[in-house]
């Protein structure tokens, strides 16, 4: 069976989100399939300006296709389209200039999916928000199956992808929440469908002592891993962990990993370690006594996993319907909606060892029956194999 | 905050949110304990000053004081001076000058030592400042030159994978060419 999968951006340095999702899917269905990647040459997801040189390269020992961006995104004029779309009454052109806009804007790579749509069985599209999604799935839709990796944001009410949701085979969600909001949104509950999201690979050499020693840390710290970003909940954060400290006399401290959009407030115990090599990543996870997760939109928080496969609860923004239904089904992790929720379940969780290691032990067993490899790869087969039958 | 009851061998999230959010319910309802703020404890650190209350001394009624003035109207201002108790009004005037003069020393010599304190301060705060700038954008530095390190290596890999291919086809147009 041949596979093509449809990303966005696909390459070693990309380190996040649906494309380092779709990658990490791509590789590990390589051995059930025969694989292929169809994307643009851009690297950079705000401009999509032609990044990548070759057109048809091995990465990892997948092929590749890149196909260029015809025109980079302008901010400025995206800006402005996006805040007329969002704000005002809008036809369904005004959406369709908005989706060209955003891009990334590559007629190529629609042609070459249009030209060759014998040659594959099927194509898997990633993140429905973008150009190559909506543009592709018209062109196969009886060939096409979509991982949205949607979030509750504005884009999802926009009428365009009500109809889009409808179109394609088969639907690979990320989470129970995504599933939920989509089929309300379009009412394509008759679409073949599984919840999937994507697994994660703990190192076999996590260094924690070394990692405490190396970066001067004590082991009693709370920890946040991703882009430090307002979108991520991090302002909020920031202001709860500082009253926390303020109001308590708690010893604990906030380590910070990742890069920073953000200007971190001057405080002794909030340690910012910058971008991290995964080994170290791992490291400073094992250490912490539970992880931080303050974002309001998630489709599926690959971190959180991260923690669970290591033993570590959650601490979770309740306004992220998909945080905190993880945390529901999972047993491990709590969640705030507010200041007086995070200090509670925060002075919950430091104040009982018992709880930790009980919610550890919970989301050690959720990642096992859920987010491993093994069942992520069972899960796409069965879903193409139900596709083969029907 | 009220005792949380959790069954550790079978964790009921739900649960134990709704007693977390049930404590807030208690907290929002009840008032909070006023902390006290900086600069109270500012004020209780300091060595209280005992300044003493002026006497107030008894003083003849308005009434009566009338009466004897209309009487002795003809014998003013002299006997006004003289035998009316009105030194008793100026003792207290002095007095409550030399209380509010008291007071503003004190006051004056906390002012005094608070800038000195406060100003050191400022200056540690400056500095604490300026270094915690300088670790920031130290790591945000380090952060950019390690993604780009990360970036190399990357580049390096794949750049050995393109000539490893390469090789691999010479290899096979060298075959093809010498058969």
């Amino acid at each position: 069976m041949k596979v093509a999968f449809v990303v966005q951006r696909y390459g070693l340095e990309i380190s996040g989100g649906a494309e380092l999702h779709c990658r990490w899917v791509t590789e590990h269905m390589k051995k059930y399939w025969d694989v292929e990647v169809l994307t643009t040459r851009a690297l950079d997801y705000i401009s999509w300006e032609n990044h990548y040189s070759g057109s048809d390269v091995l990465v990892n020992d997948i092929r590749v296709r890149r196909f260029s961006v015809a025109k980079p995104r302008d901010p400025e004029r995206f800006g402005k389209i996006q805040n007329f779309v969002f704000e005002n009454e809008h036809s369904e052109e005004d959406e369709i200039i908005w989706l060209k806009e955003e891009g990334p804007f590559s007629p190529d790579l629609i042609d070459y999916i249009k030209g060759h749509i014998d040659d594959y069985n099927y194509f898997i599209f990633f993140s429905y928000r973008y150009y190559h999604s909506y543009w592709g799935i018209q062109a196969v839709p009886h060939k096409s199956i979509l991982v949205p990796t949607a979030e509750h944001d504005p884009v999802i009410n926009l009428k365009i992808f009500k109809e889009l949701f409808r179109k394609p085979r088969g639907i690979v969600f990320n989470s129970l929440e995504e599933k939920k909001m989509i089929n309300t949104i379009s009412g394509n509950e008759n679409i073949p469908a599984e919840v999937v999201g994507v697994g994660a690979e703990v190192p076999e050499d996590i260094f924690s002592k070394q990692f405490c020693q190396k970066y001067g840390i004590k082991d009693n710290y709370v920890i946040y891993i991703g882009r430090i970003d307002k979108n991520k909940g991090c302002i909020e954060l920031f202001d709860f962990f500082i009253r926390y400290k303020k109001e308590t006399s708690s010893n604990i401290q906030l380590v910070l990993v990742g890069s920073t959009v953000l200007k971190i407030p001057i405080h002794p115990d909030i340690i910012y370690l910058g971008f991290l090599s995964e080994e170290e990543k791992f490291s400073a996870l094992d250490k912490a006594l539970l992880l931080l997760m303050p974002s309001f939109y998630e489709s599926l928080s690959m971190v959180t996993n991260e923690a669970w496969a290591l033993g570590k609860p959650v601490l979770a923004n309740a306004r992220c319907e998909v945080l905190k239904g993880q945390c529901e089904r999972s047993s491990a992790g709590l969640y705030y909606k507010n200041y007086r929720e995070f200090k509670e379940a925060l002075m919950f969780f430091l104040g009982s060892s018992r709880l930790r290691s009980s919610m550890g032990k919970n989301g050690r067993k959720y990642f096992q029956d859920n987010y491993t490899w093994g069942t992520i790869e069972k899960k796409y087969l069965s879903l193409l194999k139900r596709l083969e039958k029907e | 905050m009220n005792d949380i009851k959790i069954d550790y061998d079978n964790i009921n999230v739900p649960d134990i949110m709704k007693q977390i959010q049930a404590d807030d319910v208690v907290f929002e309802n009840s008032v909070p304990e006023e902390s006290p703020s900086p600069e109270d404890n500012q004020a209780s650190s300091e060595p209280s000053l005992q300044i003493p209350e002026p006497e107030y001394l008894p003083m003849v009624s308005s009434k009566k004081k009338r009466i004897l003035l209309k009487l002795m109207k003809p014998f003013s201002p002299l006997i006004k001076l003289l035998i009316l108790p009105v030194h008793q009004e100026l003792r207290q005037t002095v007095h409550s000058l030399d209380y509010t003069n008291r007071r503003l020393d004190y006051t004056n010599k906390r002012l005094d030592s608070a800038v000195i304190r406060y100003g050191c301060l400022d200056i540690t705060m400056e500095y604490v400042k300026l270094l915690h700038s300088l670790c920031h954008n130290i790591v945000v530095e380090l952060t950019k030159l390690k993604i780009e390190e990360e970036g190399m290596r990357i580049k390096l890999r794949i750049i050995e994978k393109d000539f490893e291919l390469l090789s691999r086809k010479e290899k096979a147009l060298e075959k093809k060419v010498f058969k």
